[in-house]
């Protein structure tokens, strides 16, 4: 399969996939039990305004016609007005996404930088009480509770050795958006006080993430480590002397990171989950909280907006998956 | 049978994770008669509110003066009860829809199958905090929001097996025989894929006490004062740093639950799973 | 000539969770430098652990090493030390029965082949320093013509996936022949392959091992291929040495009853090959006395208590039987 045939073939999945859920969402979003119009006319509207706002938001038509019109309004880039923030739902979106990207790949790199190397070592020397201790403190973090990390990192370190901000992403303004990324426009803007704030802010949600990532990220390398260890091409490599060096940091690593490399959709899987999460307990103005918050106040376009940006994430991140495999694996590519 | 509990008794980690459960398991269903104030799932006693572990309450106590150590064990019930029926109902929904859509391959199986990768596009969590939402908080739509958002996860793996079972030749010559779908299914394919199904099952176990707590954490759950263990989580906020204590005996829960699983589920893979059990 | 190979005595034995396998039972075997010698029997007779022993790299965890000794040009195989280690994949080769699976799928052939030379081969004549990268290609193209390779960069640049079975097999027999070795062992080097190849890769084995005087050991279920190519062929049972016949005497002289049958059961031109009746012997509980007895029609009260010792019954034929069939014809 080439390159071009997977990415059509993903995104032809790809259409149906998200159409069923905002299908899914927009018939949870209805069956809320408080009523949208009131929503939207307002605290103290009047009947008459309510009937209106509900009018204008075609909300006493057949549900499959709003459906229908809301589709329309998403294909031409309009997801609509959220109730609570009374602002377009995209500006809150284009606003939310780089928060949780920001937080949601360094997450990711800090997970493959902590779990590679770690499940390379515990794979190599398999049985010994390295590994034994490297499995026990992974199998651990994958059965902590997220939200549960979050607070301890919290009390330890906020609140007790004072080092690190409680929540939040920056003390003063954000420095002027370019990537939205505050660590990079910060970095950019040659903002050094900045530039540290925004990285004082996010090493906590950061390490929350990461820990159970690389917990996952250990227990998988270190398989793949031994699985290579183990394979018919090491033991011929070993047959004909190759120097242990030469076989291990070259091919066995090689071999090991190729189907490591295979999780990563499924790390950033968990870690979109966990900052979903996360958010809410470090105030990280993503889209968790969005979500959170808009699914609180029933503000359902919102959330219809949201989940859609969540799922092309999703469906963005095992796209580059499947491409990074196919560059690193040479038989992914004939 | 008898094999298979002497290979887990045998193998480290399943034992570990199997005790593990069953003490979580033991713990919930005996919770009224182990704890030293078994009354505190729903009354308060204001003069006791905040304080720190001591010898007449383990593990501190709460704002409403409750003994944390009481409400944890009492709250082990309703993590179980939620997370047995979770679990359940995701067996049987997600393992015939899986059957059907690996075994045919035509529209029925199409619209199965699909309908699981679209619960799996976003994360389950935002899906089922949205049902839970919509129900309003208590344990039945906890329960209902986990089960329509899980079940795919077994809909996918027994849907994966089944569609490689098929080119398995014996699947093949059973159904050059004539021999019907539904023996098929359950004869040929279903005892050759049921160990997959079990291991899932129990990691999925973990996965269910996670999300409930979530839920509970995000102020979902059962609504107060029952002890479920997200939600003394979320309380407990409020109170720090004074009251370090406070998450401390509910997030171990969670912890000892989820590790259970865990180690039980790769214990019961390495047993049931010739493939990693031939590598040694 | 001075034996090149000499093993006395080999007893093997693999630790399992079912208790102690006794996979290679006393072997005698000794190979003079240039000969090519077959070794045949069924399958867990312990063809590869023997081959694995001559090169040591026995599974250190499980193998145990119940007695003998296995030394090649003197060097103790069965040593860990550094005498053993630089002469593993320079001394003696391996070419494996699974030419794709030995191959790392994720590198091209050519890093492979390069990497066996930088490590391997010995240093160029008149030279102390290692071989620039020219001088290593050159080599290695210089090699991919005596295995009837075409000599391209081309080739090296694919990566395993992308060449047949027949080239993978010949680029196996390439890396092993880079070390110039003395020695090469083939565990069923063709047993991936369909049968024109088989014929081409055996030929060009024998050839090989004629122009280079290099000893090799050729493991094979296959009657016909061993005697096609082998000076000496080995039968083995059970982890015994059955008999040891040379190549003009396998089929009118063998006298072992086993062998016997295993030529028996040769399948003959318009009928179905026939298996030898009775199940293998299992190495976790081996019959005392001759392995084969629950299986062999000749079977006595001494066969199932004594071990047959292997005497010579002619020049070059070596016998372990208490009873043995007079030659036929
Ligand atoms: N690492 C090991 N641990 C335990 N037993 C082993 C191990 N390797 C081989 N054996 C056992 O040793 C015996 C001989 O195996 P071996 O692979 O040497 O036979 P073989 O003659 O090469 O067979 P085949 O023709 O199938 O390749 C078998 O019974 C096998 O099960
Ligand atoms: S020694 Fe006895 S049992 Fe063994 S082959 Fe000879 S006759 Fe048969
Ligand atoms: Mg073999």
């Amino acid at each position: 399969m080439n390159v071009v045939s997977m990415v059509v073939n993903r995104l032809v999945w790809f259409v149906p996939t998200v159409l069923g859920l905002l299908a899914v969402v927009f018939v949870l979003a209805r069956i809320v039990p408080t009523d949208p119009a009131v929503l939207a006319a307002g605290e103290n509207a009047t009947a008459e305004q309510v009937q209106e706002a509900r009018e204008r938001l075609a909300l006493d038509r057949p549900l499959p016609e709003q459906f229908v019109e809301y589709l329309r309004q998403v294909v031409q880039g309009d997801l609509g007005t959220s109730f609570y923030t009374q602002q377009p739902i995209v500006d809150d979106l284009t606003e939310r996404l780089p928060a949780t990207l920001e937080l949601t790949i360094l997450g990711v790199l800090a997970a493959g930088l902590i779990g590679v190397p770690l499940g390379v070592i515990s794979g190599l020397n398999r049985n010994s009480w390295l590994d034994h201790l490297l499995r026990l403190v992974s199998v651990l973090f994958i059965g902590v509770a997220p939200f549960w990390i979050a607070m301890q990192l919290q009390l330890l370190f906020s609140m007790q050795l004072g080092w690190l901000p409680l929540s939040g992403r920056i003390d003063d303004f954000a420095p002027e958006a370019m990537t939205g990324f505050l660590t990079i426009d910060a970095l950019v803007a040659g903002d050094l006080q900045n530039f540290l704030s925004a990285l004082r802010h996010i090493v906590l949600p950061t390490l929350t993430l990461a820990l159970p990532g690389a917990a996952v990220i250990v227990r998988f390398t270190r398989t793949s480590v031994v699985e290579a260890v183990n394979s018919p091409s090491v033991a011929y490599q070993t047959a004909m002397g190759l120097p242990r060096r030469v076989i291990v940091w070259k091919y066995i690593l090689r071999l090991a990171l190729n189907s490591t490399v295979t999780q990563l959709g499924l790390v950033f899987g968990i870690s979109l989950t966990g900052a979903v999460v996360i958010e809410a307990v470090f105030e990280w103005p993503g889209l968790g909280t969005y979500a959170v918050r808009s699914i609180l106040h029933s503000d359902y376009n919102a959330v219809m907006g949201v989940t859609l940006c969540v799922g092309v994430l999703f469906a963005l991140s095992n796209l580059l998956v499947d491409l990074l495999q196919m560059a690193i694996d040479p038989r992914g590519a004939t | 049978m008898i094999n298979l509990i002497t290979s887990i008794v045998r193998h480290r980690t399943a034992l570990v994770g199997l005790i593990l459960l069953s003490l979580v398991v033991a713990v919930a269903i005996a919770a009224p008669l182990i704890v030293p104030y078994p009354e505190d799932a729903q009354t308060f006693h204001i003069e006791r509110r905040l304080l720190p572990p001591s010898s007449e309450a383990l593990f501190g106590t709460d704002r409403m003066g409750g003994d944390i150590f009481s409400r944890v064990v009492l709250g082990a019930r309703m993590t179980l009860l939620i997370t047995a029926t979770v679990v359940l109902s995701g067996v049987l929904i997600g393992v015939p829809i899986g059957l059907v859509a690996g075994y045919y391959n035509n529209g029925i199986s199409l619209v199965l199958g699909g309908g699981a990768e679209i619960l799996l596009a976003v994360p389950q969590i935002i899906l089922a905090i949205a049902i839970t939402q919509s129900l309003g908080p208590s344990i039945g739509s906890v329960i209902l929001a986990l089960s329509v958002t899980y079940w795919p996860f077994w809909a996918r793996i027994v849907f994966t097996e089944t569609r490689s079972m098929c080119h398995e030749t014996f699947v093949e010559s059973a159904i050059a025989l004539g021999v019907s779908a539904w023996r098929v299914i359950f004869l040929h394919i279903l005892p050759n894929i049921a160990s997959s199904i079990v291991v899932r099952t129990t990691t999925a176990i973990g996965t269910t006490a996670f999300a409930s707590a979530t839920l509970g954490f995000l102020g979902l759950g059962p609504p107060p004062p029952s002890p479920e263990w997200g939600r003394m989580i979320a309380e407990s906020r409020d109170y720090l740093p004074d009251a370090w204590w406070y998450a401390l005996a509910p997030g171990l829960a969670l912890l000892l639950t989820v590790l259970g699983c865990t180690l039980f589920g790769d214990g019961l893979r390495d047993i049931l799973d010739p493939k990693t059990r031939r590598r040694g | 000539m001075n034996p090149l190979l000499e093993i006395d005595d080999l007893s093997l034995t693999f630790r399992t969770e079912k208790g102690p396998a006794h996979v290679l039972d006393s072997i005698d075997l000794t190979m003079v430098p240039g000969e090519v010698v077959g070794l045949v029997g069924e399958s867990g007779s312990g063809k590869t652990s023997l081959a694995r022993a001559i090169l040591g790299v026995l599974p250190g965890a499980q193998a145990e090493i119940a007695s003998g000794r296995v030394r090649l040009d003197g060097i103790d195989m069965l040593d860990d030390g550094k005498a053993t280690r630089d002469a593993r994949g320079r001394l003696v080769t391996f070419v494996p029965q699974d030419p794709f699976d030995s191959f790392n799928p994720l590198f091209g052939v050519g890093t492979q082949l390069a990497d066996i030379v930088r490590y391997r081969a010995p240093p160029a004549t008149g030279h102390r320093l290692a071989r620039s990268r020219r001088a290593r290609e050159a080599m290695i193209l210089d090699m991919l013509a005596a295995v009837q390779l075409p000599a391209s960069r081309d080739l090296l640049n694919r990566y395993p996936h992308q060449l047949s079975g027949g080239q993978r097999q010949r680029l196996m027999i390439a890396m092993a022949l880079l070390p110039q070795p003395r020695m090469l062992i083939a565990d069923e080097p063709t047993a991936a392959l369909d049968v024109t190849v088989q014929v081409q890769i055996l030929g060009l084995l024998r050839r090989i091992a004629a122009e280079r005087t290099l000893a090799v050991l050729f493991t094979t279920h296959d009657l016909g291929a061993a005697w096609e190519i082998c000076d000496r062929i080995i039968v083995m049972y059970a982890g015994q040495i059955a008999e040891i016949l040379p190549r003009k005497a396998f089929f009118a002289a063998a006298r072992h009853p086993y062998t016997r049958m295993l030529l028996a059961s040769l399948p003959k031109p318009g009928h179905q090959a026939v298996g030898i009746p009775g199940e293998s012997a299992s190495p976790l509980a081996p019959p005392p006395g001759c392995r084969f007895n629950p299986r062999c029609p000749l079977a006595s009260q001494m066969c199932r208590t004594v071990r047959p010792l292997p005497s010579r019954s002619e020049e070059g034929h070596l016998l372990a039987c208490h009873h043995p069939l007079p030659t036929a014809s």
